[in-house]
């Protein structure tokens, strides 16, 4: 069952002392997050095992292959630059308190959460538009992916910029109250399963990866047709069209990483699509919000109720 | 000869549609935009329905159906635009290029057939 009245995230606790971690995961119990402990691992490949986090919570105490100390703190920030570190006990040094977006100890979680709220939950999403976007996306992927049951977890959100799996559909979001982009991300041999086994608009034998790929395209055209009908002003003003500013967005395929050029985190739903009797591998879609040209989600009450009865899909209107 | 062109840059609509209207019994054609829809149309005399995407690269649907109107002088071909776009402004320019009907996306193949049925003949 979906809980969307509360956008989560996800924090990686590296911390050896057990009695600690858990006073820690049950503080983010309480906060609306996700605590996430890696099981024995002796390699920092932890970090990168580990993606769209909010943020690392590390003990002072933590050491891992050679690091510890004033040399963790800048490797984790090296390796995740866009993640905000908090530590457990005292900054080791002046140095690497740089890198540290705060600090706290077991007897005063305030700190944490203050902490938290300012690095990590920094952008409001009203719940009436994530439960839109979520209905509209899965009416997408129901719509492309025949007798299928989708599973979803809580909204949350990601401060990385890690890339997922092998395809990547991108497309622009724009209206007069919000201007960004929506990502999907997915793996392929999943997809060609469903083909082959006729639970697409596909024909079973077109399993090449330009057909995979329209698929996710045709799910991602879908979710931003639903959101521009639903959520757009009807009074659009398209005057400033042409002085709107745009940014540059940057990939590197090398690291996995994409850039839209702000660090306000980002809104992430995940879909888990599975054939009705179990019959194919599972799919997993990971979807991403950026708004990261305009944000003013005051603004989305109005259109939401000015527009939300106005667009029937799948029936023919004559003119 | 077909009697009905779908002009979709997606295959997943290409085949939703084409199969959905081949099961009904009706002989269908696909493009993939308006630039190859254009071309098809001015190719077959006989097509009685096209369904139009809107947004699609190289010409978009509304261009098709403003050309397919004024260049080639088609005034009998019916079109239908199939799209995820629901802007009153764009259906206003449908509507003054000659589209006879608007489906806002994803298709329910059952809601339309009759309609399809009727402007098909």
């Amino acid at each position: 069952m979906t809980d969307i009245n509360h956008v989560k995230s996800k924090l990686l606790i590296l911390d050896h002392d057990q009695a600690a971690a858990t006073e820690v995961a049950k503080f983010c119990e309480a906060n609306n997050i996700i605590a996430l402990k890696p099981s024995a691992q002796t390699s920092l490949e932890i970090i990168n095992n580990n993606t769209d986090l909010g943020g690392i919570i590390v003990s002072d105490a933590y050491s891992i292959e050679n690091y510890s100390g004033d040399s963790l703190i800048q490797e984790l920030h090296y390796k995740r630059p866009e993640l905000p570190l908090f530590i457990r006990g005292r900054s080791p040094s002046d140095k690497a308190t740089a890198f540290l977006s705060g600090s706290f100890t077991l007897d005063n979680m305030d700190e944490l959460k203050q902490a938290i709220d300012k690095h990590l939950f920094t952008t409001y999403y009203p719940i009436p538009l994530i439960r839109g976007m979520q209905e509209i996306s899965l009416e997408a992927i129901k719509a492309n992916i025949k007798q299928c049951k989708i599973e979803v977890d809580p909204p949350y959100l990601v401060k990385d910029q890690i890339i997922y799996g092998e395809l990547l559909s991108l497309i622009p979001l724009e209206s007069n109250w919000y201007r960004g982009y929506m990502m999907l991300q997915t793996t392929e041999q999943e997809v060609v399963d469903v083909i082959q086994k006729g639970l697409t608009h596909i024909n079973k034998q077109d399993t090449d990866f330009r057909f995979v790929n329209a698929i996710l395209n045709e799910i991602t055209n879908l979710i931003w047709g639903g959101i521009k009908n639903k959520f757009s002003s009807v009074s659009n003003d398209d005057s400033g069209i042409n002085t709107r500013t745009q940014v540059p967005i940057s990939i590197n395929h090398h690291h996995r990483y994409i850039s839209f050029g702000t660090t306000d985190p980002q809104l992430c739903f995940h879909y888990r699509i599975r054939g009705i009797n179990d019959s194919v591998p599972y799919i997993d879609i990971y979807q991403k919000f950026i708004f990261n040209l305009s944000w003013y989600p005051d603004d989305f009450q109005n259109c939401d109720t000015e527009t939300d009865k106005l667009v029937e899909s799948g029936e023919l209107e004559f003119f | 000869m077909a009697q009905i062109l779908v002009v979709d840059d997606s295959a997943t609509v290409r085949n939703e549609v084409s199969t959905f209207l081949s099961d009904n019994g009706f002989s269908v054609a696909t493009a993939v935009d308006g630039k190859d829809g254009l071309d098809k149309t001015r190719a077959d005399g006989a097509l009685k329905l096209i369904i139009s995407d809107v947004n699609m690269p190289n010409m978009d649907g509304l261009t098709m159906a403003e050309k397919i109107r004024g260049e080639l002088g088609n005034q009998t071909v019916n079109i239908i635009m199939l799209t995820t776009e629901s802007d009153p402004r764009m259906k206003e320019r449908g509507k003054a290029a000659g589209v006879k009907g608007w489906i806002v996306k994803p298709f329910k193949g059952d809601a339309i057939v009759g309609a399809v049925k009727k402007l098909v003949g």
